[in-house]
């Protein structure tokens, strides 16, 4: 325990040293995010090593500490150990990616210290357990990300995206407040050890609030909102950090305040489903309708968070109606999804960031035939690429499997009719998912590597540095690790998923026999597919290949530009839901004889929660205050005039009532 | 009788599937009046392509030299999960119809992908359709299967598959009817697309492998058969009747339903045109109905049959 807060305070303390160094020193560039790395390394291992000791292990101040109604207790769970570990391998590979990221446009002076600072708020949030100390770290975590966001300050985007999500994020806090009020208002603490065991209508509406605060960060729909644009703004690597694991935050939130209330109620469980049901089907629509990389890769992870309020919903709807096999698997699946999302997408963010470093542009549809200069980006994009996808032998198939077996297990074996509805809704609602992001992915991979390039001033002349691949090598060898041997990770997900259920009596002798079977067809399909590959390997040997242009059904010169572009290959799809996700074409045509300039047409899936939605509600808030606002004119009389009312009045009352 | 089922079912699908795409020809030819194929064609037309020499484009890369060989071991071990002869061991886990499904969805990826490494239009289309139709189909499959799942009561599809089938006609025909849409859809045939011509009105399956030569060809046509076959085999096995049987006079039954359900698609690719694009979701909606009829049915026990 005490390990891990001095392993925190070396991380400040490093991201402090950089604020002091000068901004094209060497050691600036290199040794503070190798010592970020390291720190984090150590502590994995520590972690990993003394696994038994630390998930026991809790701290509490030895002197006495002056904030109001703040203790300086820390503590480990198996809960918090969980979500640790992947934000720990996420910052070694982020910050090994970082230095080379930046060759060409050195950050400034404060990014590896508000790097740090979000890696120590991230290990703090999940080591407090006061709510005081509580809110603080969540502030850190939020404003250190709101500072790397708008890092590029001299572009409007990245400063409007930041202001989004600055917003959205103290909502967010204000929705906490409310919260951690409602939590304390029975015995007065604010220690999390004192609010076990609350019950009745209070949890239910202790569910919704958490809900509200930490749904805004985990970015579900509707509270998705700043994802799509904040994620885009950040630097590559930071996008990998939030969205792999700084969105988490939020779904950690909400299971710990699961672990404060019980008995859980069969509603939440639905309610939870149908949330994710919206965000992981309209997400992964949104995402198939974009043009930016890296707002595609935001709105999928949308789509993920909702796959893993459906694990959680199925998990909440087990414990509800007595099905443990339900529950355990339910909860199982959604928190091993947290682990393998962190790990693929930020393994994709780093791929774009590496494609977008290399192009100069997020533009998708500019791209193509990147697999001939970069193949090695192209190997571990793809590796990522399978792996949201959910298909089987990577990662993301564990976690769905996971899911889905709850969801069977409920529809089948279960007598409730209720519980067999809520088994069929998520697993139609998974399979749609799946369809639909191999939709997304096939059609991102395909346009940005494969093909001819179709912009031939952007297309990059060579690979990424070492440094960047090996530090995209790591979540990749993980995802694959994870999807072969998920037998292995079992272990650590029995502790949270204990908690959670609130028993330990679950036999996981079913699960593993699952995660056992499943590595054995994958060793049997490695095992078989490369039988075929040597068939067709050895008795290709012997034949003539010959090489010609792409068979162009009669045109005798197939150009670049006639390639399908992502916007086509999405067309069926986004005109088939065009309730949801509405194309929005914009066309600048001048109406001379004439024109001194081209007419300009873009098209482009507008997201109306954020447009249509939160612009209505701001805008009616705005014209309801409107009519209060000669209230403040700015004339320092008139502000006195108010002091003295104020203070009349208050003697008035103390006197004479 | 001893060999493991998980062994036989690929075999049967390797040795077998070539067989049903004769028949459904052979049911073309009766309805045109003409002679017609041989009954093997498609097992002389496959050892034809593996003889031949490779032409690549230019364009592609190792991404379209390597699908041809996952789309075959994927396709091909997603038959491992349904019986073919009901004796034997078997793998069977709870939630084998998940890995069976995203076998097939493997497959579809790197068929998807392949095609796009071309950098043709063309193929392009085919792949955007694939995937526009895969979206459709998936959710039809769970949920049909999970009806039968769930009248045997077990949450693995080989033992719901190779139980003794259903007394309850209606389940059987609720997730019979929209699986054998989702089979029609599935294997590129007619009315969802034409498994004759690569024109752009029809062009998806046929479309996307354009570009494929020879032994890749022959892999990918015979990675087509062998999905047919699978969703034959499934239909199959969901119609087969219950009685008391010794394996081998039940396996004969069921190759004899899976000839004649090769023989209905022929006869429904003689008599239909195929319908506009923009019907396919329609339709696909209609059979998704029809499916989650049959499951609630199911639960709500509402028509004890």
């Amino acid at each position: 325990m005490l390990t891990v807060i001095i392993c925190t305070l070396i991380l400040v303390l490093s991201g402090l040293l950089s604020l002091t160094l000068k901004r094209d020193h060497i050691s600036f560039k290199h040794i503070i995010p190798g010592a970020i790395a390291t720190v984090c390394t150590f502590l994995l291992i520590h972690i990993i090593i003394d696994y038994k000791s630390v998930i026991a292990s809790s701290f509490s101040a030895f002197f006495s500490w002056q904030l109001p109604f703040a203790n300086l207790v820390f503590g480990l769970d198996p809960l918090s150990v969980f979500f640790l570990i992947p934000m720990l391998i996420l910052t070694v590979s982020s910050s090994l990616y970082g230095p080379r990221y930046f060759d060409k446009h050195p950050p400034g002076h404060k990014h590896w210290f508000f790097f740090s600072t979000l890696v120590a708020g991230m290990i703090l949030v999940l080591l407090s357990r006061n709510a005081v100390m509580f809110i603080i770290s969540w502030e850190v975590m939020s404003l250190s990300s709101f500072f790397l966001v708008i890092s590029d300050k001299d572009k409007d985007e990245s400063v409007q995206a930041g202001w989004l999500y600055f917003i959205t994020a103290h909502v967010g806090t204000a929705f906490l407040f409310a919260l951690f009020f409602l939590l304390s208002s029975t015995d007065g603490s604010f220690d999390f050890s004192s609010w076990t065991g609350i019950t009745g209508r209070k949890s239910s509406v202790v569910f919704l609030l958490a809900l509200a605060a930490f749904g805004l960060k985990a970015g579900f729909i509707p509270f998705h909102i700043w994802l799509p644009q904040a994620h885009p703004a950040a630097p590559s690597h930071v996008s990998a950090l939030m969205s792999g694991i700084m969105i988490k935050m939020g779904i950690y939130g909400i299971l710990r305040v699961l672990t404060f209330i019980s008995p859980y109620q069969a509603w939440w469980g639905f309610l939870l489903i149908a949330l994710g049901a919206l965000s992981g089907i309209l997400g992964v629509l949104f995402a198939t309708g974009q043009h930016d990389i890296k707002r595609i890769l935001a709105y999928s992870s949308v789509e993920n968070i909702g796959i893993i309020l459906l694990g959680t919903g199925m998990g909440i709807t087990g414990v509800a109606y007595g099905s443990q096999t339900v529950a355990f698997l339910g909860f199982a699946g959604a928190l091993l999804h947290v682990l393998n999302h962190s790990l693929f997408k930020s393994l994709l963010f780093l791929g774009a960031g590496a494609v977008i470093r290399q192009t100069g542009s997020g533009e998708v549809d500019h791209m193509g035939g990147l697999i001939r200069t970069m193949p090695k980006t192209a190997l571990l994009f793809l590796t990522g690429a399978i792996a949201i996808c959910g298909l089987p032998f990577f990662n993301g198939f564990t976690s769905e499997l996971m899911i889905y077996v709850s969801c069977l297990y409920g529809s089948i074996k279960e007598p409730q009719a209720a519980l067999a509805m809520a088994g069929l809704c998520t697993i139609i609602s998974l399979a749609t998912i799946g369809g639909l992001a191999a939709t997304c992915f096939t059609r991102l991979f395909g346009t940005v590597f494969l093909g001819e390039p179709r912009y031939s001033a952007i297309t990059p002349q060579k690979e990424i540095p070492s440094m960047m691949l090996w530090a995209m090598a790591i979540p990749a060898v993980l995802c694959v690790l994870i999807g072969m041997l998920s037998y292995f990770i079992l272990p650590l997900l029995t502790g949270p998923v204990y908690a959670l259920a609130g028993s330990t009596n679950y036999n996981t002798s079913g699960i593993k026999s699952i995660a056992l079977t499943s590595s054995l067809v994958s060793g049997f399909f490695l095992l078989s597919g490369a039988a075929v590959f040597l068939i067709m390997w050895t008795s290709g040997k012997k034949k003539v290949r010959t090489e010609t242009v792409t068979w162009d059904c009669g045109y005798s010169r197939p150009a670049p530009s006639m390639q399908y572009t992502s916007s086509s290959f999405a067309a069926p799809l986004i005109r088939l839901f065009h309730f949801p996700v509405a194309m929005k074409k914009h066309l600048s045509k001048s109406d001379d004889l004439f024109p001194a300039s081209s007419w300009k047409f873009f098209s482009a899936v507008e997201d109306w929660f954020l447009t249509g939605i939160y612009t209505t509600i701001i805008r009616s808030f705005d014209r309801a205050f409107s009519s209060l606002r000669w209230f403040q004119s700015g004339k320092a009389g008139q502000y006195v005039l108010y002091i003295a009312v104020t203070v009349i009045c208050l003697i008035i009352w103390k006197f004479y009532l | 009788m001893n060999l493991p089922e998980y062994i036989i079912s690929p075999l049967a699908a390797l040795l077998l599937s070539p067989l049903l795409a004769g028949i459904i020809n052979r049911t073309k030819a009766f309805f045109a009046g003409r002679k017609g194929q041989h009954l093997f064609q498609v097992y002389f037309d496959l050892a034809r392509l593996f003889r031949k020499d490779y032409v690549f484009s230019k364009t592609t890369s190792w991404i379209f030299r390597v699908s041809p060989v996952i789309i075959f071991t994927a396709t091909l071990a997603s038959t491992c999960f349904v019986p073919f002869i009901s004796s034997g061991t078997r793998i069977s886990f709870a939630g084998d119809l998940v890995l069976m499904l995203y076998l097939l969805a493997l497959a579809r990826f790197f068929l998807i992908i392949s095609a796009l490494d071309t950098g043709s239009s063309f193929e392009g289309m085919g792949a955007s359709r694939e995937a526009f139709f895969s979206v459709m189909t998936e959710p039809v499959i769970f949920t049909c299967l999970l009806s039968i799942m769930r009248a045997n009561g077990t949450v693995s599809i080989t033992e719901a598959l190779s139980a003794p089938m259903l007394s309850d006609s209606i389940s059987v025909l609720l997730s019979a009817l929209p699986l054998f849409f989702v089979l029609l859809a599935e294997n590129s045939r007619i009315p969802f697309d034409d498994p004759n011509t690569h024109l752009e009105l029809t062009m998806i399956h046929e479309v996307m492998i354009l570009d494929n030569s020879g032994p890749g060809l022959g892999l990918l046509e015979y990675a087509a058969s062998v999905k047919l076959w699978l969703f034959s085999l499934i239909l199959g096995r969901i119609l087969l009747p219950s009685t008391g049987m010794s394996p081998f006079v039940q396996t004969l039954i069921l190759l004899a339903i899976m000839g004649l359900i090769a023989v209905v698609i022929g006869t429904v690719e003689s008599v239909m045109a195929r319908i506009r694009l923009i019907k396919v979701p329609q339709m696909l909606f209609g059979a998704g109905v029809a499916a989650l009829l049959g499951f609630f049915i199911n639960v709500t026990k509402a028509i004890p049959w």
